[in-house]
């Protein structure tokens, strides 16, 4: 019976190792936090021991530098790599892990969208065998999901052990997802992104943000979730599926041309702090935001609309249905706008059913995904809160989009999305 | 004449890990959410409703809003006029809200009420959150200006233990750990995915520190939003809704026996009046055996789990011998030879308890009720005891002030 007492995780000193390596340490595992110095393992460590607000898992946990890394290996029963999204960097360490694994090691990556084939590719049989994608979402603690994603060569006995491993104790919401450019969560989520930052073109970014902000369905509007997130992590996210997915919404992936000047001046988002994104620094309590046309952060008067306002009232007091409704029954312009957004998420996700995931798996695993990877409403969920399928398909049809027969042909009357208490996700 | 009954036909509480306050929402929302998911668990129409009581603390102080009876009219248009009423008995007030619609039911004045606990506690900080608990203890004498004044009376009690009996903090820790490790088996349950091990809750760092004499945060139950609702009915109406569904009455959960005691509200008090005696809280201890007569069980060998009101490790501990678990004074045993733990002889708390679960003030007494009944319906999933026919709850308001329970079993 495979166990997994030892872990090494690499690159443990970036936000994704040092996390994912203190959800290894809460399940009782001893971790080896590996990077470039030991010092920045140890930080590493730290930043695990805040995120389990407990000393005492930095008492199962090692800091290392990369000097150290064959011997901490040769004793692993995972390696968690969790290195830049640089192919030829992780392939490069993967040669030191290839010579140095145990036979029976599991070695898998935390890339968001590299293609695990190619990852895996040349490497030794035994590490093809054992070598598989487990996507965390940052930050784990917060966000369970896990995309699963394999290659032809994945050992089928190591993927059922993974995924049961990952579910309980590492307690992650599990998506096998198909190796395809950035997965399930970041196509579908990054998709809607990009459309908002694409719609800045023309519109302003706090009257983007307001149209698809919070009452939508998720936590944060999407232009702020992109400064979070950094502009130049959303470039290689965009450009990584414009160049190798094809799929009838290619476009949407082209980043707007205004975004490349951005980043070039090092507006990153909220990682430049003097600079800013989307958003600039905060000023007398106000947050100016970015004007593409005149290449400079302005104040703007936040825009008003009384189909919002209701909808928010009616979330407030958990109405989410009727919420929906007001949405989808308003008529002016940023209505339509608001509409055509959540109708196209709504389309693109089904459509993507056989393409990022199983078909067997329906709507489930892209629900699941940006359920627990975006925390946003899942498509599903729309599905149901609009009445079903054929009252979808509808909404879907008056926004211009054909319905995908992933979605007709759904049975009417069955609840479509498996997530509970779908409410959470409209915030008022 | 035999005695009247009440039977619960399902329930449904909210996800305590959420955080209303920041989706925005209002109590309303909460109130909605656990309604519509208790009608539809217990497959009943709104209309069916005769009757509804709102247990909540002090939706008043978080929320700026009192009458919480008249918002259940607020969730389907089919309870328009039914009779409501809110109650309120501090951390108890869930269970006198339970008490209020089984005495209605038992006197046949309505055949199905529908019971509503409540609390939304994030819409403050941690210290003002502490100073509104301080109303549920003599605010003017033990409250007022203190910073987390619960902590600090449930850390007396546990000194009290500990000068009458002697009590090792290792023993509390061990509490903690096991409601914590309940927890993550419950799906709705707050700290579900938090970290803990019982070297953590031994500990004394950065992460859990003192904050009331010897309760440490460990020891402590959370701050949480949540809503529980359950519906009660009479035989008559449990019968007609058992044959509708094909099942046998006998396999329903119902009420079997309950016990209501009031101790003096100040905490000194409390430990000058059982001074000498076996029983630190003995109007705690008489709540339980009333419980017990009614239910016609001889001690705690007739319940099979315990659902109890573990605010803080030292009131867990008080009720591992006050309901009999050990001789007074010695519930330590009971912690070391895993009794209290699941697989044990009686285990306490397999939601996770106040600790583990969460503790939405008003609403802890109704979802203790749920749990107890999902257990003897063996409906529990991944908490389920296994047998367990009869399970107990213990709901305390105050610093040991208003002691419930229930004894919740299935005829057959």
């Amino acid at each position: 019976m495979r166990q997994i007492r030892r872990v090494a995780v690499l690159g443990a000193n970036g936000t994704m190792g040092a996390l994912s390596g203190g959800i290894f340490a809460q399940a009782g595992c001893e971790v080896a936090f590996v990077s470039r110095s030991r010092e920045k393992s140890q930080a590493g460590i730290e930043r695990a021991v805040a995120q389990s607000r407990s000393e005492e898992i930095a008492t199962r946990a090692t800091a290392a530098g990369y000097d150290e890394l064959p011997a901490i290996v040769q004793r692993s029963d995972w390696v968690f790599e969790a290195l830049g999204e640089d192919m030829a960097l992780k392939r490069e360490f993967y040669a030191i892990v290839d010579a140095n694994r145990r036979d029976d090691a599991i070695v898998s990556t935390v890339s968001s969208g590299l293609s695990i084939a190619a990852l895996a590719q040349d490497h030794s049989a035994g590490f093809r065998r054992h070598f598989l994608g487990t996507h965390f979402y940052n930050p784990p603690a917060k966000l369970p999901a896990c995309e699963l994603i394999t290659h032809p060569g994945t050992d089928p006995e190591v993927v059922r052990f993974a995924h049961a491993y990952l579910e309980n104790p590492l307690r992650r919401v599990v998506v096998p997802t198909r190796d395809v450019p950035a997965f399930a969560g970041n196509r579908i989520g990054f998709q809607f992104l990009n459309q908002a930052a694409r719609l800045t073109e023309s519109h302003s970014v706090l009257l983007v943000d307001t149209l698809l902000g919070p009452y939508t369905g998720r936590a944060m509007p999407p232009l702020a979730t992109i400064d979070l997130v950094g502009l130049d992590v959303h470039r290689a996210i965009v450009d990584n599926v414009f160049e190798n997915a094809v799929d009838e919404c290619r476009d949407c992936f082209r980043m707007p041309e205004f975004m490349q000047g951005m980043i070039a001046r090092g507006q990153l988002g909220m990682k430049s702090r003097g600079a800013g994104g989307f958003y600039g620094p905060k000023q007398n309590g106000h947050r100016p935001v970015w004007n593409p046309r005149r290449e400079s952060h302005e104040e703007v008067e936040l825009p008003r609309f009384e189909f919002i306002e209701e909808a928010r009232r009616l979330i407030r007091d958990g109405l989410y249905r009727e919420a929906l409704a007001v949405i989808f029954a308003a008529t002016d312009d940023a209505a339509r706008l608001v509409q055509h957004n959540l109708s196209g998420y709504v389309h693109y996700s089904f459509a993507r059913i056989g393409d990022v995931t199983e078909p067997e798996q329906g709507i489930a695993a892209i629900d699941d995904v940006m359920a627990f990877g975006f925390n946003w409403a899942p498509p599903g969920a729309f599905v149901d809160l609009l009445g079903g399928p054929a009252a979808t398909a509808a909404v879907l049809e008056r926004s211009g989009f054909h319905p995908p027969a992933s979605l007709t042909r759904l049975r009417e009357g069955m609840p479509v999305c498996r997530v509970r208490d779908v409410g959470r996700f409209f915030v008022a | 004449m035999a005695r009247p009954r009440t039977y619960i036909l399902g329930g449904s509480q909210t996800d305590f890990a959420r955080n209303w306050s920041k989706e925005g929402k209002s109590i309303l929302a909460m109130m909605r959410e656990a309604t519509e998911g208790a009608l539809l668990d217990a497959d009943v129409a709104p209309g069916d409703i005769e009757v509804a009581h709102v247990g909540n603390f002090a939706a008043e102080l978080y929320c700026m809003q009192g009458h919480l009876g008249a918002f259940v009219l607020e969730v389907a248009p089919e309870f328009a006029g039914i009779p409501t009423s809110r109650h309120e008995a501090a951390c108890a007030s869930g269970s006198i809200a339970v008490l209020a619609a089984s005495s209605e039911i038992e006197a046949r004045r309505y055949g199905m009420a529908l019971v509503v606990g409540v609390e939304q506690m994030k819409t403050v900080d941690s210290t003002r959150g502490g100073d509104f608990l301080g109303t549920a203890a003599w605010y003017e004498r033990e409250a007022r200006g203190v910073e987390f004044p619960f902590p600090k009376l449930f850390g007396r009690l546990g000194d009290e233990y500990d000068r009458r009996y002697g009590l090792r903090d290792e023993h509390l820790a061990r509490i903690a750990a096991i409601n914590y490790d309940n927890a993550k088996r419950n799906p709705r349950a707050q700290t579900r995915d938090w970290y803990m091990s019982e070297a953590h809750a031994c500990g004394t760092g950065k992460y859990n520190g003192h904050i009331g004499g010897r309760i440490r945060v460990s020891d402590c139950s959370q701050v949480t939003d949540g809503a529980v609702a359950v519906i009660l009915a009479s035989e008559a109406v449990a019968r007609a809704w058992s044959q509708r569904r094909g099942i046998a009455l006998e396999s329903v959960p119902q009420i079997l026996g309950w016990g209501h005691r009031t101790a003096p509200i100040a905490f000194e008090r409390k430990l000058r009046e059982s001074a000498g005696a076996a029983y630190v809280l003995p109007h705690t201890r008489q709540a339980i055996l009333d419980a017990f007569t009614r239910a016609g069980i001889a001690d705690v060998g007739g319940v099979r789990a315990i659902e109890t009101h573990d605010c803080f490790t030292t009131s867990e501990y008080m009720a591992i011998d006050h309901f009999g678990l050990t001789p007074p004074g010695e519930s330590w045993r009971a912690i070391e030879d895993g009794s209290i733990a699941p697989g044990g002889r009686c285990p306490i708390n397999p939601s996770g308890g106040l600790i583990g679960a969460g503790h939405p003030v008003g609403a802890t007494g109704v979802r203790q009720l749920l749990d107890a009944s999902l257990q003897v319906s063996n409906r529990a999933g991944e908490t389920q005891v296994p047998n367990a026919r009869r399970v107990a709850t213990l709901n305390i308001g105050g610093s040991g002030t208003t002691s419930c329970t229930f004894v919740i079993g299935r005829a057959a």
